[in-house]
């Protein structure tokens, strides 16, 4: 059954239930690779992501469409272009700021994807532009951390 | 400078020094090598090293003269001085005890692993070295090999000693007589390597290379030594020299040893050239007495 | 040292030196000059710096002394050089700044103390910069008397390593030998100066002030031991416990290349700066095969980034004999963080500005070399919290373009040697050391400043780090021996 459809089936809370698991499963994974990490840095970093994803996954369980601000953020597409690093246990900061905000960018374009689906639906539209949004925020801070720290002067 | 204690070629264009360094004797560990350049124009290469010795403070290394700069090197005696020497870089060859060890190296590869083959018998391994050649002039080491391992079988391609063939054709015959390698490591000609890596693969037996890239600095501040391993850029000289085998783009590391390919032999030739001058000049001053 | 107001030896009347028009740079020709590594600016004359200086117009508080990180007394230096007192200028700058033939030449003062200068409010700046360097360059030629202001101080009997031979680890000796400390140095690489010697190129500093600097602190006691590798060779605790130094500094500088993580970055041809550069300025790679390191002489260059090191690289390509040698910038070139004089000496070489471009793959031949780069275009989107227009990629404006050598300067990071084999160093999560304003790092007795605290930064202010942690490490060596007594 394609992710649209299984919605479609759901309630709200249902819907939400599965979002905070798409965030668990973020949260998982990044807690896996800083208990791999060989160097501290990357260790440091993958502690941060960890904390991002904690912190969208708790306000996931107090979000209220009502208060939703069309303000997208800019999608300043710094990783796009880049290659795809593997999550491994040697990566550089640098290869874990790429890989992350690549996740952030998947992730908003399947909840843009259902938003725009859902266009009919205004519960439904509104929460899943609300989820695209906060993940591009994400790409952003990311990207912008990047910017700042590998691409000083290019 | 740093001063030659010893120079002697111990094979056609292979020469052996030992250098008085002190400080690199002290820290140094198997895998680890050091970069050095012969005069003040010169270009910094890196060198593994072969040997060393803590109290008496030198170390050993073994070049063969391939390029311009190990061509000059090699012209050097005992007692002359090189312009600079610094180390020890890399990473220490990760040693365990897994078994049995065979260690296999081509050319010069054999100086290098002999610390390898030796911190591998310390570990407690059983220890099986394979050395191939073209011929039997150019196998060396053959005797120190000999005094750290169990067990020595050579190869060469034109059979004048040992195995007629390559080291891969005698690491079949290891396997088809029942030895089971818990451990591979393979330091030489990159060719080489890449074979020993391919045939290990298939049969899942764990291989270490030791790979040589062209370097500046030598402690990572410029990526000349890049390489992919595992589909992501290591530097050889602070995240290796040694890698996974199976995870070596070998392919990509050729063409980057061969970038300066053109310039280096226009150097060479007029290293050669000059060498020439000389040589003729010396005679001429001996056949008219002063 | 405490400053009071000097004489003024200006005997130009203040209403004609607001008419006085800034002295001209004399450069060698655009065309000659990008065809040899000699120095392009060749310096002010005496008659000139004597005419610059009276521009000051000696200003009752001057902000000119704020906007030096390592706060010269600029409008005092003026004055002598007025009286013509060039001697004495460069002794007065040294009081602050050990390096002025080098931060002459390097320092963004257009970004410093000529930015503050009252004079540039209506008019142009006094020529700090410029009157700097003449009178380094005079002291140097003339003799330099660096040992005559301090003397020979009573030794202390403590000894101080200093780890990397840049501007950081440079001003630190410079000041602690002139408080009686023992003072070695120890550089890694086989010449001193760390990125003055190997990422600056000839022609924007020649490294015959570099030799002259160091043997003025050899003179002065300072010993330097090249081919060392702290962290290798010998570790920090060692030095400590076994070879008996009292203090540490460490002056590691960002020497990490940083590259793009785009396909094709290992072609050949594609060089890191720091690697390109290394392989001019240190080993000459320009006078092959007189000198052996071989450097690749590419028809068409392609350097990606905007900074400084992006200029040199560029303007090196360019002397190498490049037909085309073009900077790639993602940005518009008013963002180019490179001195306006670089970019305006590397377009009037020839050098061509491709701005708002982005590579973002290089394409090889079946022999692994770099023959072309696919580009995309940029377009300014919205301005971000700085108030800067951000670069966004325009879909669909791939193109391509030939090039047979790139050279990838977009920024650099720290070395992680002495992090990895110094466990008790804290770092932060880039690999830069972790250190107070003074350079106290988490381990007692072990200082840090410059480029390995800051991330990539200016020379001038890796000395002005330099400068606060030689306070800093006097002071803890001066405790040290009251606490043993």
């Amino acid at each position: 059954m394609s992710l649209k459809d299984q919605v479609k089936s759901m309630d709200m809370s249902g819907i939400v239930e599965m979002c905070i698991n798409q965030e668990q499963q973020a949260i998982d994974l990044y807690t896996l690779a800083r208990d791999q990490a060989k160097d501290e840095s990357a260790r440091q970093k993958f502690q941060e992501l960890v904390d991002m994803e904690t912190v969208h996954k708790v306000s996931l369980g107090n979000f209220e469409i009502e208060n939703y601000i069309e303000l997208p953020p800019a999608n300043l597409k710094v990783t796009d272009y880049l290659m795809e690093p593997e999550l491994k246990d040697n990566m550089t900061t640098q290869e874990i700021l790429i890989l992350a905000a690549k996740r952030e960018d998947k992730t908003a374009r399947m909840y843009q994807d259902l938003a725009d689906h859902f266009h009919f639906d205004k519960e439904l539209n509104t929460f899943f532009q609300m989820m695209a949004d906060e993940e591009l925020r994400h790409k952003h801070d990311l990207e912008t951390e990047y910017e700042n720290e590998f691409l000083q002067e290019g | 400078m740093y001063k030659i204690l010893k120079a002697e070629f111990i094979a056609p264009n292979v020469k052996s020094f030992i250098l008085e360094a002190p400080h690199i004797a002290k820290k140094r560990q198997a895998g680890q090598f050091v970069m050095l350049r012969v005069h003040d124009k010169g270009e910094r290469i890196p060198i593994t090293i072969a040997d060393s010795n803590t109290e008496e403070g030198w170390i050993n290394i073994i070049v063969q003269g391939l390029g311009k700069t190990s061509a000059h090197l090699n012209t050097l005696e005992t007692g002359d001085h090189l312009q600079d020497l610094v180390g020890p870089l890399g990473l220490p060859t990760h040693i365990e005890n897994w078994g049995t060890l065979v260690c296999i190296s081509g050319g010069v590869g054999t100086a290098e692993a002999l610390p390898i083959a030796a911190a591998g018998k310390a570990a407690g391994n059983r220890v099986i070295s394979i050395i191939g050649a073209r011929n039997k002039d150019l196998i060396i080491a053959q005797d120190q090999m000999a005094e750290v391992v169990d067990e020595v079988r050579i190869s060469t391609d034109d059979g004048s000693a040992g195995r007629h063939g390559l080291v891969t054709d005698v690491l079949q015959d290891l396997m088809d007589e029942g030895i089971k390698p818990d451990m591979i490591v393979a330091i030489g000609p990159l060719p080489m390597m890449e074979a020993v890596s391919n045939q290990t693969k298939e049969i899942g037996i764990p291989t270490m290379v030791s790979l040589n890239a062209i370097m500046v600095d030598g402690t990572g501040m410029c990526g000349a030594c890049r390489a992919t391993v595992g589909g992501k850029t290591v530097f050889v000289c602070v995240d290796g020299p040694e890698f996974d085998g199976h995870q070596v783009d070998f392919k990509e590391l050729g063409s980057r040893q061969r970038m300066y390919k053109k310039q280096e032999e226009e150097s060479h030739k007029c290293f050669l050239e000059r060498q020439m001058k000389k040589m003729k000049a010396e005679q001429m001053k001996e056949e008219v007495p002063a | 040292m405490k400053r009071e107001r000097p004489q003024s030896f200006n005997t130009v009347p203040m209403k004609e030196r607001l008419t006085i028009p800034r002295q001209d740079m004399p450069e060698q020709d655009a065309t000659l000059r990008s065809a040899n590594f000699l120095e392009v600016n060749l310096g002010l004359t005496p008659e000139q710096a004597v005419i610059e200086a009276q521009r000051c117009i000696e200003c009752k508080n001057p902000t000119c002394m704020e906007g030096c990180p390592v706060n010269i007394k600029i409008p005092d230096f003026i004055q002598l050089i007025c009286n013509e007192d060039f001697i004495g200028a460069a002794k007065k700058i040294k009081e602050d700044n050990s390096l002025p033939a080098i931060c002459g030449r390097v320092c963004p003062q257009e970004t410093q103390c000529e930015e503050i200068c009252v004079m540039g409010k209506r008019f142009e700046p006094v020529a700090i910069g410029r009157l700097e360097r003449f009178v380094a360059d005079y002291a140097m030629q003339h003799g330099n008397g660096s040992e005559e202001i301090f003397g020979k101080p009573k030794s202390t009997g403590q000894k101080v390593a200093i780890v990397g031979s840049g501007p950081a680890g440079l001003a630190v000796a410079s000041d602690l030998i002139k408080e009686g400390h023992a003072v070695t140095v120890f550089e890694a690489l086989h010449e001193f100066g760390g990125v003055l010697v190997y990422g600056i190129p000839e022609f924007r500093l020649p490294k015959a002030i570099l030799r002259e600097e160091v043997a003025t602190l050899e003179t002065m006691g300072v010993k330097f031991v090249k081919n060392f590798i702290v962290g290798r060779t010998m570790t920090i605790q060692e030095l400590m416990a076994d070879e008996g130094y009292d203090a540490v500094f460490l002056g590691l500088g960002a020497g990490l290349p940083r590259f793009m993580n785009i396909p094709g970055e290992n072609l050949n041809g594609v060089y890191s700066a720091n690697e390109f550069l290394t392989r001019s300025n240190l080993m000459r790679g320009y006078e092959f095969p007189e000198w052996d390191t071989p450097l690749y002489r590419a028809k068409h260059a392609i350097i990606v980034g905007g900074g400084n090191t992006a200029m040199d690289a560029v303007r090196t390509s360019k002397r190498l004999g490049a037909d085309e040698a073009s900077i790639v910038y993602r940005r518009s070139e008013e963002e180019m963080p490179a001195r306006n004089e670089e970019i305006h000496h590397a377009k009037e070489e020839g050098v061509k500005f491709m701005n708002l471009v982005n590579p973002i793959e290089f394409i090889g031949d079946d022999q692994g070399s770099v023959i072309a780069a696919k580009c995309l275009r940029m377009e300014l989107g919205e301005p971000d919290e700085s108030g800067r227009r951000r670069p966004v990629p325009m879909e669909g404006s791939e193109f391509i373009m030939d090039v047979d050598m790139v050279v990838i300067a977009v920024g650099n990071g720290s070395n992680p040697l002495i992090s990895q084999t110094t466990p008790e160093i804290e770092t932060n999560k880039w690999g830069n050391i972790v250190a107070d304003e003074d350079g106290r790092t988490s381990m007692d007795g072990v200082f840090a400043g410059g480029d390995i605290v800051s991330g990539g930064a200016t020379v001038i202010l890796a000395m002005g780090a330099g400068r606060k942690s030689a306070i800093a490490i006097n002071d803890y060596l001066k405790a040290k021996v009251r606490s043993s007594a």
